[in-house]
């Protein structure tokens, strides 16, 4: 007993000193945060889905083009837009986030878990051959690098009745874009998870590819297994 | 009752022992203790103080890795500040020069080094010692020395290493090797060679300097109000209503610097009307535009910004020593800098090293607005026309006499004339009535960004973003509740260059060198002996070779050793 009284005195003794130091520390951080800048956003409803690639809030580090990073800011990644956005929650407002501004951003789960988003310079085989920056999930990086757009879009419409008035009613859902680059070449687009495509996008490795899934017993139907594939394909002298 | 065993007692001794430690620790850990080591302790004025700077853990004397940004400053005996500088410090240490102006007047200079941390306490850790100025015209030596306590606070000190040297008697352009034994731990050293002036200043060495911290009782600091500039300088200032005097609470301080893109960076003040801003390495030698954001009407606030360099402590030094003994010295001291000035020898000293930092600008947006380059167009005479007919989602009127500037919302589809932040060259606008006379032939470019935009905590209405020719802000005059104002470049790391052996070799150039040697960055690894060499110039004297610094486990060094330069050849002559 005696001795828990001076645990407790000594440690609540330590606590307080410490709380000195670490009141001097936050001051100074927070004068020297990193200012997020964007544009005041408002959710457009009546879409039949979901526009988020995370439905909840999710705290986050944001690396800035600046080299910069912004520590555990409040953001959801809306897909359908392919934009941040962020929750100021000292105005308690929602912004969308300057994109030209944003590297990359990790969103942190509660279990710890986390996501890596990197903004990509993808360009886009059509006739304008523009380059276009879009968000994406790194799975892999290495000799083959792999990168999941966590794209929404609009696969159908439905008409609702609201009010006697019959209303149109878009319906989103995901619709992942799948991107590979090699350490010398440009992003390139994988139209499905499929061997077929994914032969075609790499047609000098299509021994290899072929030794490495007999050899691990794969099959290549999900993201996973693509996961897995790369990663082993990374490994391979 | 059971008595208590004889481990139980040793326990509780032991935390006792603990408990009262703790708050020793506690207060000294999370501040810091500064050492400044110099090159010499007399100067001719137009010449550079070299030095190496010290900050310390208070708690462990460890290399403090708190404060970025140090102060130094030199001053006279009436107080008034001659050198005011500012250095970076890198993992507790700076090393650097300071140059002297010529203009200076002779006499006895304080030296003062600290962090804005160390503001916090009553008794401010500073540094302080004393340097000897001459005026190289000066004939008289008209001044008094410092009375000096020689007894040290350092009884003896145990060196953890031995130096040698091979002689202690050398001949002019000699070289000197001296060799340093084997250490235990590592350190990191200064080593200056200089010629012993005899005058006593108040310069105690790292050793003596430190005992004396340690043996200072602790003091809790008085406030936490100077926070601890660990990535740039934090500038501190007040807003305050020049009327009543009355600090003002809660008031917006924005920041801007002349640049392509509008910038910002903003404070609020809090209940005393303070607030504190942090720079960086942009803001770096650039002209400040302070303001104040949303001023009432009708209010006169004004703002102002603290002297870092300020101090509250007087230096009030005794000068009562007499010069006429050291004279000699003093003149051939002046003698040969005015040689070496003559035979263009003496300026060999030190070389630049630019930081390789990259400086990022505060920009208020990353996206484009609508962007309008006026000399495109027919040409329009002002602000208003050109708004008028090149941009119909900006209205501008006049109301009680003052001009007001509306943006159309692009979601609301309202004008709104509050909250609109209007920047020229990359400055917020503290008045509107600056950009109005701006016609084509000044504007190079405008921007605007009609939606509600956020830059931190600020939410604004629209932004215009006008870029002048020939940057027309630095022409404008402040409002008076905006400040304008130069920050000062912080001293660059200037490195000093030792002499090179082959100007030996040409025997009628002279070659007179107070400093021998200089080398603030001596590193001693664990177990292995150093040696490192210099060369004795035409100067004869007694020369103190003199080892500062710390090693790694927080243990100051600090030994000197003297060593004679007599000509040989002059002394066989005769």
């Amino acid at each position: 007993m005696k001795y828990s009284i001076i645990f407790v005195f000594l440690f609540s003794f330590i606590s307080t000193e410490a709380q000195l130091v670490d009141r001097d520390k936050n001051l100074t951080d927070s004068i020297s945060q990193t200012k997020l800048t964007g544009e005041t956003w408002f959710e457009q409803k009546g879409y039949n889905g979901e526009q988020f690639f995370n439905k909840a809030w999710m705290l986050s580090d944001i690396i800035l083009t600046t080299g910069e990073t912004v520590y555990g800011e409040k953001v959801k990644y809306n897909g359908f837009l392919d934009e941040l956005i962020w929750v100021n929650r000292t105005l308690n407002q929602q912004f969308k986030l300057d994109k030209q501004l944003i590297k990359e951003f990790r969103l942190k789960t509660e279990k710890g878990q986390i996501t890596h988003f990197k903004q990509l310079k993808i360009i886009k085989p059509d006739s304008t051959n523009k380059p276009s920056e879009v968000f994406a999930e790194v799975e892999v990086e290495g000799k083959i690098s792999f990168y999941i757009q966590r794209k929404i879009s609009v696969v159908n419409a439905d008409y609702i009745t609201i009010d006697g008035i019959l209303c149109k009613q878009e319906i989103i859902k995901p619709t992942p874009q799948y991107y590979l680059k090699l350490l010398s070449s440009d992003f390139m687009l994988l139209k499905k998870i499929k061997l077929k495509f994914f032969m075609q996008l790499l047609p000098t490795q299509k021994k290899q590819i072929d030794f490495v899934m007999r050899k691990n017993n794969l099959k290549l139907k999900t993201e996973e297994d693509l996961v897995k594939l790369i990663n082993l394909l990374n490994i391979q002298e | 009752m059971k008595r208590p065993t004889k481990i139980t007692a040793n326990m509780l001794a032991m935390l006792l022992t603990v408990l009262l430690c703790i708050p020793v620790f506690a207060q000294k850990s999370g501040t810091e203790t500064i050492y400044m080591q110099t090159d010499r302790t007399v100067y001719i004025a137009g010449e550079t103080i070299l030095y190496k700077l010290y900050l310390l853990d208070a708690a462990t004397q460890k290399p403090s890795n708190l404060s970025k940004i140090g102060y130094i400053l030199i001053r006279n005996a009436y107080q008034s500040p001659t050198i005011k500088c500012r250095v970076n410090i890198d993992s507790g240490i700076s090393t650097g020069s300071i140059s002297i102006p010529d203009t200076l007047s002779s006499g006895v200079y304080q030296l003062v080094a600290y962090t804005n941390l160390m503001k916090n306490k009553i008794e401010k850790p500073f540094f302080r010692n004393e340097i000897v100025i001459l005026n190289s015209f000066d004939n008289d030596f008209n001044f008094k020395l410092p009375v000096i306590n020689t007894k040290s606070e350092v009884d003896s000190i145990q060196l953890p290493f031995r130096i040698t040297t091979y002689k202690t008697i050398y001949d002019t352009r000699e070289k000197v090797v001296v060799h340093i034994d084997k250490i235990k731990l590592k350190a990191n050293l200064s080593v200056s060679v200089s010629e012993d002036s005899n005058i006593k200043t108040s310069n105690n060495s790292i050793v003596e300097s430190l005992v004396k911290f340690r043996n200072q009782p602790v003091t809790k600091p008085i406030s936490t109000n100077y926070l601890t500039e660990r990535s740039g300088k934090i500038i501190r200032g007040r807003v305050l209503d020049t009327l009543t005097g009355d600090n003002i609470n809660k008031a917006i301080v924005l920041l801007s610097c002349v640049d392509t893109v509008p910038n910002l960076q903003y404070a609020i003040t809090n209940s005393n009307g303070v607030f504190q801003m942090q720079l960086s390495d942009y803001h770096e030698g650039k002209e400040l535009f302070f303001t104040v954001r949303n001023m009432p009407a009708n209010q006169h606030w004004k703002i102002e910004t603290e002297d870092e360099f300020a101090q509250s402590e007087l230096w009030k030094p005794e000068l009562k020593g007499e010069i006429t003994n050291y004279k000699s010295f003093l003149i051939k001291s002046q003698n040969m800098a005015y040689i070496n000035s003559c035979y263009e020898t003496g300026n060999d000293t030190t070389a630049s090293r630019e930081s390789s930092k990259k400086a990022i600008c505060p920009q208020f947006y990353y996206c484009s607005g609508r962007s309008i380059l006026p000399a495109d167009y027919t040409s329009l005479n002002d602000f208003k026309e050109i708004v008028t007919e090149l941009f119909p989602e900006i209205n501008i009127n006049k109301e009680k006499g003052k001009y007001k500037v509306s943006v159309l919302n692009g979601s609301q589809r309202m004008f709104s004339n509050e909250g609109i932040a209007i920047f020229m060259d990359g400055v917020y606008v503290d008045d509107v009535e600056k950009i109005m006379k701006l016609g084509s032939e000044q504007i190079k470019k405008i921007d605007v960004l009609n939606t509600e935009r956020v830059f931190g905590n600020l939410v604004y209405k629209g932004v215009i973003s006008i870029i002048t020719k020939s940057t027309e802000i630095e022409k404008t005059t402040p409002c008076s509740y905006s400040l304008r104002m130069k920050n000062d470049k912080t001293n660059s790391y200037d490195h000093y260059i030792v002499e090179k052996p082959d100007t030996t070799s040409n025997k009628t150039f002279p070659f007179l060198r107070q400093l021998l040697y200089w080398n603030p960055d001596l590193e001693i690894k664990e177990q292995e002996s150093t040696s490192f060499e210099f060369i004795t110039s035409d100067n004869e004297g007694i020369f103190i070779l003199k080892i500062e610094g710390i090693t790694d486990d927080g243990q100051p060094i600090s030994i000197r050793k003297n060593i004679q330069v007599i000509n040989q050849s002059k002394t066989t002559e005769k």
